[in-house]
């Protein structure tokens, strides 16, 4: 936790910066932290929560900078800011009634589900929720607070990340799941504690659509073997955060989703279309509700360069931690100790270009090995848990390593690891997600 | 002397019943097997009669009811087998006047479990009990009763017998003042064995007793869900006031937040007590992230904490053997395997990772020896499992002279 001590005695010979913003009920304070310095946030009273997750009452919390959030209260508080902010500002016109509402219906659901028998598999599963809308619509912030909310109550919900873009559980190129036990860290975030990583390698999924199918159901595939041996976990169900891109080929993959998850609550953000075209195919399908939900307007709007370096960020924050609290370390392999691999992709090689016999790699699903070379550098590999190659993209990641130096004339390969001491597996997984420590 | 002088005849009524039966029972075996049983308990019952009344104390008077429901289950039991008997018993005229009586006693106990049709009728009170009676028979069987549920009944069944001896001998009433305090907790006894009946048949549930929450129910309606509600906002705020002064967590009972504020004391020592920044940790395999997200919870994240903590020790200390890098050889003496090779701030300079020499002592650091002497390179961990355990020990008496 991001908590700072007890704030700086009000000198008088000193320029305070204090400023102090009262909140009525049902209205939330805007913030934007500035890009150099971070800023200090406590709740003098009342209460108050950021994206479901309430604020203790007078505790000084670091808010590092360009992080985007609000403060929201239900019966009113005053807030207390120590610092530059970027923006801020406070509106009084939220969905936040409605998004609470359809919390408290999950909940109820919850409690059914909990109170039927366990050898009912049907009546004894929670709510299946997945959070639909276009990009910068507020899924990831809905998905925070339903599972923040959830937690608070004493449920234990499972949080999957299908938005490859992003990274909410670890990196970008991954989708994710994890058990959300208590409320979101305002500050952290999700907490990296348990989490079930399939790496993907690309930000976006038009790289290799059937590859991110494939890791799409194993993913549901693991969850839903999960949910059989842990009752509670069931009953608390699980809320799926999803991508924007829902044209095309985004479409086929959301649909993909809800049906490989057997999501039976739809929560479409914003998007009028959307809704409309998931309720008119959703409509055979027993069960499922879709429920259209109103886009917040504090939802701030990110282009395609705030989104990359979002990504460094994330990336750096996996080795160093957010408050540069981690320690990674730099290790040397031999090229013969490690194994690299490439699942499908790249420019298919026409036959008669190939030696003969070879195929070409037009299987999309397919693991290539890859030789160790200079083009290895500053890309960041996943250490798959697989025991065997043909295993990879069945298999579970253990972590990152981050390529820092080959050299080809000694055959050696300088990595950055999370933690000391060998790989967990010499089986690497490359993607096209490069990092450039700064 | 009056009372006691009584008794005799009775037993003397008893014995000419016995004789009675002989002469009109036909010689079937089975018949006079059933028949003996009502000998061997009758005997029984006379004797605790005198110190009855000899001592006038509670223990005693509580003494009388087992032999009673003894006696009434015995007789149900042979009239199912025996009811020819009754009616010779019924047709014969020679009986003495108190032998008599005591024979429409069991009549009427009898008539009462059976329902049978009264032959006597000029027993116009016995016919009133039985008929009133007749709804509370009705009652069990409709539960389907089971044996723990017959004996309350047999109980009943058994006071309400006893008064009616009592009404129909005004002398013996006097005997029996027992079964009157009994009766009194009979209805405490029907009522708690109606409750768990009902309960064990899932009827009821005490749970269902609970006030039902104020609730916006549990589908998506478009005209509830943008309507404010107390409800939702209260279960997150109002609904649980104890919260946590640190983090803002909120709880209903005191247990779970004093083990909340366990947890928070556990990790603040946790992050004291690490000198150096900690490492980011790998995930945890599909095998263990199957069955480990049961196991994580609130109070849980310190032991998994710690679980590793233990293991990334164990690792370390593996791993903090390393001598110089060679160019006459890069592979382990005993295994083959080439060594890793990393540089070390501390030695400035290259340095194979988990190596030792053969002939050096189990320590990570052969200072003070020279290199001619310590043998070929190799694995710490291709050392014998002595050799291991040599290093082991070593290494604890370190850290005991350290401490």
């Amino acid at each position: 936790m991001a908590y700072g001590g007890a704030g700086p005695v009000g000198g008088s010979g000193s320029a305070s910066t204090i400023k102090q913003v009262k909140l009525e009920r049902e209205s939330e304070l805007r913030i934007e932290v500035g890009n150099d310095a971070p800023l200090r946030l406590r709740l003098l009273n009342g209460t108050a929560e950021i994206f479901g997750t309430e604020l203790p009452p007078e505790i000084w919390l670091n808010f590092p900078p360009r992080l985007k959030f609000a403060v929201f209260t239900w019966y009113g508080a005053t807030i207390e800011m120590d610092g530059a902010t970027e923006t801020d500002y406070t509106a009084d016109e939220t969905p936040m009634v409605s998004y609470v509402n359809v919390h408290a219906v999950l909940d109820g659901r919850r409690s059914r589900a909990k109170a039927s028998s366990p050898d009912d598999s049907g009546s004894s599963q929670g709510p299946r929720v997945i959070v639909v809308g276009p990009t910068d619509s507020g899924k990831s912030t809905l998905s925070r607070m339903l599972l923040s909310w959830a937690a608070k109550q004493g449920w234990k919900p499972t949080f999957v990340d299908l938005d490859i873009g992003q990274g909410s559980i670890t990196i970008p190129g991954c989708i994710a799941a994890t058990p959300i036990e208590m409320p979101i860290d305002p500050v952290e975030g999700i907490p990296l504690e348990m989490p079930l990583v399939y790496y993907y390698g690309h930000a976006t999924p038009s790289n290799n659509v059937e590859l991110y199918k494939v890791l799409v159901k194993e993913l549901a595939g693991m969850i839903e073997r999960q949910f059989t041996g842990n009752a509670e976990s069931r009953a608390s169900g699980m809320v799926i955060n999803t991508m924007g891109w829902i044209e095309g080929v985004g479409y086929d993959l959301l649909l993909h989703a809800i049906r490989t998850f057997k999501a039976n609550v739809v929560l479409v953000l914003g998007q009028e279309k959307l809704c409309s075209m998931l309720k008119d195919v959703l409509k055979s399908e027993p069960k499922v509700d879709v429920v259209k939900l109103q886009r917040s307007g504090g939802v701030v709007s990110r282009n395609a360069k705030v989104r990359q370096k979002a990504r460094s960020y994330r990336i750096r924050e996996y080795f160093y931690g957010l408050s540069n609290d981690l320690s990674p370390h730099s290790n040397i392999a031999n090229f013969s100790d490690l194994f690299v691999y490439r699942v499908g992709g790249g420019p298919q090689a026409p036959r008669s270009a190939l030696p003969i016999g070879a195929e070409p790699a037009a299987d999309p699903t397919r693991v290539v090995p890859v030789n160790i070379n200079r083009d290895l550098l500053h890309l960041v590999l996943a250490v798959s848990f697989a025991k065997e190659p043909d295993e990879i993209i069945s298999s579970n990641v253990a972590g990152f390593i981050y390529v820092t130096d080959v050299d080809i004339q000694r055959k050696k390969i300088t990595y950055l690891a999370p933690s000391a001491g060998e790989l967990p597996s010499k089986y690497l997984i490359m993607g096209s997600l490069t990092w450039l420590e700064t | 002397m009056q009372l006691c002088q009584s008794k005799m005849p009775a037993r003397d009524g008893v014995l000419e019943m016995g004789r009675a039966r002989s002469l009109t029972i036909p010689p079937v075996d089975n018949i006079r097997n059933t028949d003996i049983n009502p000998y061997l308990v009758r005997p029984t019952s006379f004797e605790i009669r005198p110190s009855t009344n000899l001592n006038v104390t509670r223990p005693p008077t509580l003494n009388p009811i087992t032999p009673l429901q003894k006696r009434v289950r015995n007789q149900f039991e042979a009239t199912h087998t025996s009811d020819p008997i009754v009616n010779h018993v019924n047709k014969s005229s020679f009986m003495p006047e108190q032998s008599f009586d005591r024979i429409e006693n069991k009549d009427a106990s009898i008539s009462k479990i059976h329902q049978l049709p009264n032959q006597h009728p000029g027993l116009i009170s016995s016919n009133q009990q039985n008929h009133g009676q007749a709804p509370q028979l009705q009652f069990f069987p409709s539960q389907d009763p089971t044996p723990s549920q017959f004996s309350p009944g047999s109980s009943l069944q058994l006071h309400d017998a006893s008064i009616s001896t009592a009404m129909s001998n005004p002398l013996h009433g006097i005997q029996f003042p027992s079964p009157v305090q009994s009766f009194a907790n009979n209805p405490f006894i029907r009522y708690t064995s109606l409750i768990s009946s009902l309960m064990s048949q899932g009827v009821i549930s005490l749970a269902n007793q609970l006030p039902a929450q104020d609730s916006i129910g549990t589908e998506f309606n478009p005209d509830i869900l943008k309507v404010r509600h107390e409800s939702p906002a209260n279960a997150l705020y109002r609904d649980l006031p104890r919260q946590c002064k640190t983090c803002g967590l909120r709880f209903r009972c005191q247990e779970k937040h004093s083990s909340h504020m366990d947890w928070h004391v556990t990790k603040n020592r946790m992050s004291k007590s690490c000198k150096q920044k900690p490492s980011r940790k790998w995930f945890a395999s599909l095998k263990l992230w199957l069955s480990g997200a049961e196991a994580l919870g609130t109070e849980s994240v310190p032991h998994f904490l710690a679980t590793e903590s233990i293991d990334y020790e164990e690792r370390k200390d593996h791993e903090e053997f390393a001598v110089p890098t060679e160019e006459d050889q890069s592979t382990c003496a005993l295994c083959g395997e080439s060594f890793d090779e990393f540089y070390s701030d501390e030695m400035e300079e290259w340095m194979y990772r988990g190596a030792a020499y053969l002939n050096a002592p189990a320590r990570k650091t052969s200072a003070g020896m020279d290199r001619s002497q310590l043998g070929p390179i190799i694995h710490a961990k291709c050392r014998s499992d002595s050799n291991l355990q040599c290093a082991n020990e070593e290494d604890t008496r370190r850290k005991r002279m350290r401490s």
